[in-house]
């Protein structure tokens, strides 16, 4: 008869409550230390030595950079579409648990103090999301939002009809044909108005040129009223040529206010490159300003350019 | 002994099961901070959508095309999921969007929407003439 060498290990009684042998103790431990290193490394081979692929990513899994280009887009929709509901559904996606409205609202605080509304588009996408936040009770702005607000939150088109002065019929004797009716036109309420001086021409300084080492590079522009106070919201046209012809751009003053004032704008010039500047319909081209590296610190220079009414 | 290397290892294999599940099915790492191409590709339709309608508002090309632009895989690592399509060419991507949206029967102002994205990129195919 042969034993096997298990069998051959004298187990004595545990005298205890559980009433296992050692060896049952001891199966038990290795069986719990086997499945707990089990789990450990199965865990650490999925978590992290090789995860799941990602996949089916929702908005509010981007990082912050994307999630503003994905509330600026909802922006663009809701300026399409005018579906508040919508708007309110795509927002909740981008930060669940939040109140939407209040993404909205922060996103272009954010937008705006970091500079990123640059071009026209993005002045327009700015006031589509102002346009979704701003007659929302409870929401907190904690940025100055005015200087977009040339357009009227929600716009309310509300035509109020006016009629023209009756025209005055000289009383005479004789028989005169009747005038029509006095003829109705419509008002539409914009909201209030900008502060801008409608249609008055703006002389333009001669460039100044700056060795500004802290924004090399820049022209800087500051446009203001007769009284030199700054003016937010004046559309600045920048023009150049390069290989592909003539180019045009247009920037608005007062994005960065919160650097500089509401009449400031700036424009990073390439090097090499000879610019123009000129503000909207307002005023002339301002005299040819070249990018060149005549700082001593080899920086760029800069160049200021101010637009004030004649 | 043998025994207790029997259980050890019928344990460890256990445990590995049950850390495979839970890693991979159960609960598998939740990814932050992902980019706009790995988004679902629903998303990325919805995202190229409202764009589209950004487009016909303002009418700038270059602005639809700088905020597309974010959808490209450009070489990102993480953007490698194994999906059939990856958009490297974002007037491609409109076009494959647009006529997508056409064979889907979609809603018919949202493919004019996309239409008209797609012939400003010079993408107009035969198949969308009719949403113009």
């Amino acid at each position: 008869m042969t034993y096997s060498e298990d069998e051959l290990v004298y187990e004595p009684k545990i005298d205890s409550a559980s009433g296992l042998s050692r060896r049952q103790l001891g199966i038990i431990v290795i069986g719990l230390i086997g499945l707990a290193a089990g789990l450990g490394l199965g865990l650490l081979y999925t978590w992290q030595i090789d995860p799941v692929i990602e996949q089916n990513t929702r908005p509010d899994q981007l990082n912050p950079v994307d999630k503003n280009n994905y509330v600026i887009a909802v922006g663009l929709d809701y300026g399409r579409t005018g579906d508040l509901r919508r708007a309110y559904s795509l927002l909740g996606e981008v930060e669940p648990g939040k109140d939407p409205f209040q993404v909205a609202a922060d996103t272009v605080c954010e937008l705006t103090q970091t500079g990123q509304v640059q071009t026209g588009a993005d002045i327009e996408a700015v006031r589509n999301l102002i346009a979704i936040f701003a007659p929302q009770p409870d929401i907190e702005v904690t940025c100055d939002v005015v200087v977009y607000a040339t357009r009227p939150p929600v716009p309310t088109v509300a035509p109020i009809a006016t009629t023209l002065p009756t025209p005055t019929i000289a009383l005479a004797a004789t028989k005169t044909p009747t005038l029509p009716g006095p003829t109705p036109t419509l008002l539409t309420d914009f909201g209030p108005p900008t502060d801008v001086p409608s249609r008055r021409d703006f002389v333009v300084s001669q460039p100044a040129s700056r060795c500004n080492s802290d924004r090399p590079g820049y022209i800087m522009v500051r446009v203001s009223d007769e009284n030199g106070f700054p003016l937010g919201g004046i559309p600045v046209e920048i023009q150049w040529d390069d290989a592909s012809g003539r180019n045009r751009e247009i920037f608005w003053t007062g994005l960065k206010a919160d650097l500089v004032d509401a009449g400031y704008a700036d424009f990073k010039m390439e090097e090499g490159v000879t610019y123009t500047v000129q503000l909207v319909d307002r005023s002339g081209l301002s005299l040819e300003m070249t990018a060149t590296d005549t700082c001593s610190s080899a920086d760029l220079i800069s160049y200021e350019v101010r637009f004030q009414p004649r | 002994m043998r025994t207790y290397i029997i259980t050890g290892l019928v344990t460890f294999a256990i445990g590995l099961g049950m850390g495979f599940y839970t890693g991979w099915v159960q609960f598998p790492v939740e990814y932050r901070n992902s980019h706009m191409c790995q988004l679902s590709p629903n998303y990325q339709e919805e995202y190229t959508l409202m764009v589209a309608r950004g487009f016909q508002e303002d009418g700038d090309l270059q602005a639809a095309l700088e905020r597309l632009r974010p959808l490209r895989v450009e070489g990102k690592l993480e953007c490698d999921d194994g999906r059939a399509y990856s958009i490297d060419n974002i007037p491609d991507w409109v076009q494959r969007v647009t006529e997508q949206k056409i064979n889907q029967g979609a809603n018919p102002d949202d493919i004019r929407t996309l239409v008209a994205l797609a012939e400003a990129m010079g993408r107009l195919t035969p198949v969308m003439e009719s949403f113009r």
